[in-house]
């Protein structure tokens, strides 16, 4: 009975063949929308069994698997899946290639499902290929748009070098350990010690960075909104993730490193960092939400790197859920807007677009001395304990409280004209629940997902004092020399061109995207 | 032996950097055929299969590409676009030629590339095959964006392939997928 989980990567592939031999459009959403419903109920049960049993469910021929962290993800692909086809429903209708495009998406959900469900390590790299190919199938969907087209390709390039970094890395660990079955490795990985797996693990991680779009394999996830609102929809919610995804799948293989989470760790937070500082100066919405996007991978490969493989996976689905409402809202408003020009008044309206209210310049310099303050407090706090084991999880909250206020205060700041200590109030404190339901929840994930063994994957971390010195470090010189930068170039005097050169100059390195907008445009000059 | 799958490598390497020239379809039929089948050197299992699944390759493949020569008098990757747009049953059946060319799952000699990748022992074959993975998927991008992809031309009358024709190419994809898929359940 419990067998029939298995099931669920197959139904995708089922909706696609009935939907070839489906001439009426009704039909077509209709089906997938009442077989994606199946594929949640099943998810639903499969979950029901993780928690009441507690141990994995593995097909005769040891080729699919279904534990906890299967489980967890399947729903809520499940439930993203459902959502995205409705959606579809009425915003692809007057689309031309109607059926081309459910079929495309069904393939897409059916290689999600196998990367999720895979035990042999054959399935999960063609998963892992097939993943690419329906991403650039949906990404090119306008294909007489030699720009879609383009941009799709450009995609495609970087996630076959995903593709290549993720086959080393398979190659390496069955060199190694002599097995093709993950369920096998996973228990060889706890039960050894001291497994040479260094580079199969860098591999991985760099397979990861291309998929998640991070720094420097970033570059085609903001150039990709040509593509169809709901596939713009899924690519930031669901495909994006499979980088954090494909790391806690492997997650033990990181017991037998030293260095490979760590160089996640470091790439993560300069991927969050920049990409963030980016978003804020890009004048294009799509891009600047697709920068938004890199800049949350980025901060969740970040957490893998410090060993908070299960809050990367909250993270990764709380992320998802707000983009993809975020692409589909906005997808909603652009059709309103082409009925409708005028903007309806509502709360947006009032705190947006009437008249600007007196902004105290003493109170923005007291809200810097009193962050400011707490930063310097929470350094000492660090410095002051001996064992910093124990605060990697409030590395991860102090980056996250900074990248977080940083992107909503600045974000709310710069566009709105209401700044009263009401609204500020407001931002703290929502910000502040926030971050307790996030630790609250991280921590039930941590249990559900690995047990006891989460605190293997937080030592093998094994974060130098040096390095997380740095980090802190790093993170305060950047919001201190930030928070300067826009000071001044508001209220500096006449007098002070320098600093407002260099604010102009600064802003034109975020703006150009570091400049490597030019080199890969030139780059990938494709015919 | 280690000599020829340098050789081989080598030869890979200027294929990869000739796929990037060449424009006529049946010099992109012969080149890949070449290369692939002298790819059977590197194979440690399934030989025979890999075979069966590069005739099949092929015979669609050919067929494909002297439809579009005798209905539309097409020579190079440049002379029509946008098929996907006008004759969506002949541009299914080309999508899967042009996937059957990239080496992607889940056809059978695609499977069985990955599956010997995985099991090779050899660090020089590892090399080959992901350098054959690369000269592949280049001409599987030549052919996608450049025939399936892009507007059509709106002067041309667009007729599509014969269902007889269809039905046979379709029946070799699906076989071709069905012994990929009975090389996945029996590994």
């Amino acid at each position: 009975m419990n067998s029939v989980v298995f099931l669920i990567p197959f139904i995708p592939l089922v909706i696609a063949l009935l939907i070839l031999f489906i001439d009426y459009k009704k039909v077509i959403p209709k089906i997938s929308i009442f077989f994606s419903l199946l594929i949640a109920g099943l998810s639903i049960y499969g979950t029901f069994q993780q928690f009441k049993y507690n141990t994995p469910i593995i097909s005769e021929n040891k080729l699919l698997s279904f534990d906890r962290l299967s489980s967890i993800l399947t729903l809520y692909v499940a439930i993203l899946g459902i959502i995205i086809r409705k959606y579809s429903y009425k915003y692809m209708w007057d689309e031309p290639g109607y059926k081309r495009f459910f079929i495309l998406l069904n393939f897409i959900f059916s290689s999600i499902y196998f990367l999720l469900m895979a035990n042999h390590i054959l399935i999960i790299m063609l998963a892992w290929i097939g993943l690419s190919l329906s991403l650039f199938y949906l990404l090119s969907f306008r294909s007489d748009s030699k720009s879609a087209v383009y941009f799709g390709s450009l995609a495609f390039w970087f996630h076959r070098l995903g593709d290549l970094f993720f086959i080393i890395s398979m190659v390496l660990i069955v060199r190694r350990m002599d097995n093709l079955y993950l369920s096998d490795l996973k228990n060889l990985w706890l039960s050894s010690i001291n497994l040479d797996l260094e580079l199969a693990a860098i591999f991985l991680v760099l397979a990861a960075m291309c998929k998640s779009s991070i720094i420097p394999f970033h570059f085609w996830l903001p150039y990709t909104s040509e593509g169809p609102t709901p596939v713009s929809a899924l690519m930031h919610a669901g495909i994006v993730n499979v980088g954090g995804i494909i790391l806690n799948k492997f997650a033990y293989l990181f017991l037998h490193t030293e260095y490979a989470l760590n160089i996640a760790f470091i790439f993560g937070l300069i991927t969050a960092i920049l990409a963030s500082m980016i978003m804020l100066t890009i004048p294009d919405v799509k891009r600047a939400l697709g920068y938004s996007t890199v800049g949350q991978m980025g901060y969740m490969i970040m957490e893998v790197g410090v060993g908070a493989f299960s809050l990367a996976i909250y993270h990764l689905m709380v992320h998802g859920i707000f983009k993809a409402t975020l692409f589909l809202e906005s997808g909603n408003v652009i059709h309103q807007a082409r009925k409708e020009p005028n903007i309806t008044k509502s709360f947006s309206y009032k705190v947006f677009l009437e008249e600007e209210r007196k902004f105290n310049k003493n109170f923005q310099f007291l809200i810097g001395v009193v962050v400011l303050a707490l930063v310097l407090l929470t350094v000492i706090e660090f410095l002051s304990k001996k064992d910093l084991s124990n605060y990697y999880a409030a590395l991860v909250f102090l980056a996250f409280g900074w990248l977080t206020s940083f992107q909503l205060f600045n974000s709310f700041f710069k566009v709105s004209k209401e700044q009263s200590l009401g609204i500020l109030i407001s931002l703290v404190a929502s910000f502040t629940l926030i971050v307790i339901i996030y630790s609250f929840i991280g921590l039930a994930f941590e249990n559900y997902l690995y047990g006891e063994n989460y605190k293997k994957l937080f030592e093998a971390a094994n974060l130098s004092f040096g390095l997380v010195s740095v980090a802190i470090l790093f993170l305060i010189l950047t919001a201190v020399v930030m928070w300067a930068l826009s000071y001044y170039s508001n209220y500096g005097e006449n007098g002070k061109t320098n600093l407002k050169n260099k604010v102009i100059l600064v802003y034109r390195i975020l703006y150009e995207e570091l400049y490597l907008r030019k080199l890969f445009l030139s780059l990938f000059k494709m015919r | 032996m280690e000599i020829m799958y340098i050789l081989y490598g080598l030869l890979l390497i200027v294929s990869t950097i000739l796929s990037l020239k060449i424009v006529k379809l049946y010099q992109i039929f012969v080149l890949h055929f070449v290369i692939n089948f002298l790819a059977v050197l590197l194979l440690q299992s399934h030989k025979d299969l890999y075979g069966l699944g590069l005739i099949s390759t092929y015979i669609t493949f050919f067929v494909s590409i002297k439809f579009l020569k005798d209905k539309y008098n097409v020579d190079t990757i440049y002379s029509i676009e946008g098929l996907v747009h006008k004759i969506p049953l002949f541009s299914f059946i080309f999508r899967g030629v042009t996937l059957m060319l990239g080496l992607f799952p889940p056809f059978l000699h695609s499977n069985i590339v990955y599956l010997n990748l995985l099991t090779s022992k050899n660090n020089v074959v590892v090399l080959d095959l992901i350098l054959l993975l690369l000269f592949d998927f280049i001409v599987f991008m030549r052919l996608t964006n450049n025939i399936i992809f892009g507007k059509p031309n709106d002067k041309i009358v667009y007729i599509d392939i014969s269902k007889f024709y269809s039905f046979f190419l379709i029946l070799l994809l699906i076989l071709n997928i069905s012994l990929g898929v009975y090389i996945l359940l029996n590994i």
